[in-house]
């Protein structure tokens, strides 16, 4: 249940940005929702959890990409396991780091999709987009992990709450 | 198998992560498009981001169909203000404009007549009856040792106004030379032929007759009159105006013309009372 809740927050997340890309074109300050939810459940979330949820979202986050089919998807997981990876080395605990952990998930998921794309053969104009568009737009990805973090904690602590109580 | 799935489910769950996006990319290559369970989700989703743009749209119309638009009354009143303060200051800059080409155009006057005393004056009304040709003056500055007394010449940088009939502190009825009570001695200026400019009153403007000049002057239309400096009013040499036609007879000793004062007693605002003169033939 607790997954299931993960995944349609962080749907409600993705669509909004989608939204808001509609209607205000943020070219330059997008969001990066989906990064921004791989980082939170990177860090937050044991494996087998972590791995269930990410499935899922990557999934949707594809749909709403407009990626080709797998591209998306995939550079989302793998940018997961990278995240993942780095936690083992590295404290995430406080704010500042946080925060610039998401500039580098962002950049890091721009340069997953552009060596994903470049070696299924798609044409290479693609770097242009990413040194004009992708990169520069990675350094907004902070917004994003802010609203990502506060509503998938709450999330977390809404359930930790019922937890307690059937517990008890 | 159960135990085994569960044990190696981490294991699993990753390969499924890399294996389902990698095996969906081949697949496209083979079959171009979504399959079915990404068009169902897709359909799924569609909707909910229909209903969002769709309620975001009515809020942003409703934003700016209506609370906009107080905002444009708004700006639009403070519009309309702006633009009737841009006209009283446009109205007001002309004023200052005119007057100060009219102030130019005293200034001059006085600079060219140094021994005429000048007392300067602002027209503040004007007759209310048609058979008078009176305006009312205020003296712009007050001047104890020189006050304006009745038969005081008024003048203008255009020429003669009229002369003073009352007086009383700082205000001042000025008779100007087209009303018919008025008479000034006038020559003309390229032949030296004297005559008499008396006021006509006309309703629709300001001329006067000129009379007592004799048959034997020439005198042309066009031709300049001034004043002789004879009756004891009116200073030597000040424009009176222009012979605009001439009434020549056969008969009788003088011959009659139509003058056209110099002064454009309809626009006029500023004016000079003359309260005396450094030369010989002092007026005051």
């Amino acid at each position: 249940m607790h997954r299931l809740a993960t995944i349609l927050v962080g749907i409600v997340l993705l669509l909004l940005e989608s939204l808001l890309l509609d209607l205000f074109g943020l070219s330059l300050w997008l969001p990066h929702v989906a990064s921004a939810l791989v980082v939170y459940i990177a860090l937050e979330r044991e494996m087998f959890e972590g791995c269930v949820e990410v499935l899922g979202l990557a999934w949707v986050a594809e749909l709403l990409s407009g990626s080709p089919p797998g591209v998306y998807a995939l550079a989302v997981t793998l940018l997961f396991f990278g995240v993942r990876l780095s936690a083992v080395r590295l404290s995430y605990r406080a704010w500042p780091v946080r925060l610039g952990l998401s500039v580098v998930a962002a950049l890091g998921l721009h340069a997953l999709l552009l060596i994903i794309l470049l070696m299924s053969g798609h044409p290479t104009s693609y770097v242009t987009t990413f040194a004009l568009a992708g990169a520069p737009s990675s350094l907004a990805a902070p917004l994003g992990l802010v609203v990502v973090w506060l509503s998938l904690e709450r999330l977390d602590e809404l359930f930790k709450r019922r937890k307690n109580i059937f517990s008890d | 198998m159960l135990d085994l799935i569960g044990r190696y489910k981490v294991i699993i769950i990753m390969v499924l992560m890399v294996a389902l996006p990698t095996l969906s990319m081949a697949l496209s290559r083979i079959v171009p498009g979504r399959h079915v369970v990404d068009r169902a989700m897709l359909m799924a989703l569609a909707p909910l981001q229909a209903g969002a743009h769709f309620g975001v749209s009515f809020i942003e119309g409703f934003w700016q169909d209506y609370i906009a638009l107080r905002d444009l009354k708004q700006e639009n009143e403070s519009l309309r203000q702006e633009i009737s303060r841009l006209r009283e200051e446009r109205a007001r800059l002309i004023g200052v404009l005119q007057e100060n080409k009219r102030l130019r155009g005293l200034l001059d006057f006085q600079q060219q007549r140094p021994e005429l005393k000048l007392q300067p004056a602002r027209v503040i009304a004007r007759e209310i009856t048609p058979y008078f040709r009176v305006l009312r003056v205020r003296l712009d500055t007050g001047d104890a040792s020189t006050p304006i007394k009745p038969q005081m010449a008024v003048v203008s940088h255009e020429g003669v106004v009229g002369q003073v009939i009352e007086a009383y502190d700082e205000y001042a009825d000025v008779m100007l030379i087209a009303d018919p009570r008025s008479n000034v001695d006038v020559i003309d200026q390229r032949t030296r032929a004297r005559g008499i400019a008396i006021g006509l009153g006309h309703k629709r403007d300001y001329e006067a007759r000129l009379s007592y000049l004799l048959r034997k002057d020439e005198i042309n239309e066009q031709d300049q009159l001034v004043t002789s400096g004879k009756g004891g009013i009116f200073p030597q040499e000040l424009i009176v105006g222009t012979i605009t036609s001439i009434d020549s007879r056969e008969y009788g000793l003088n011959q009659q013309a139509t003058v056209e004062p110099s002064v454009d007693f309809g626009r006029l605002e500023e004016v000079f009372i003359v309260t005396g003169e450094e030369t010989a033939g002092v007026r005051p």
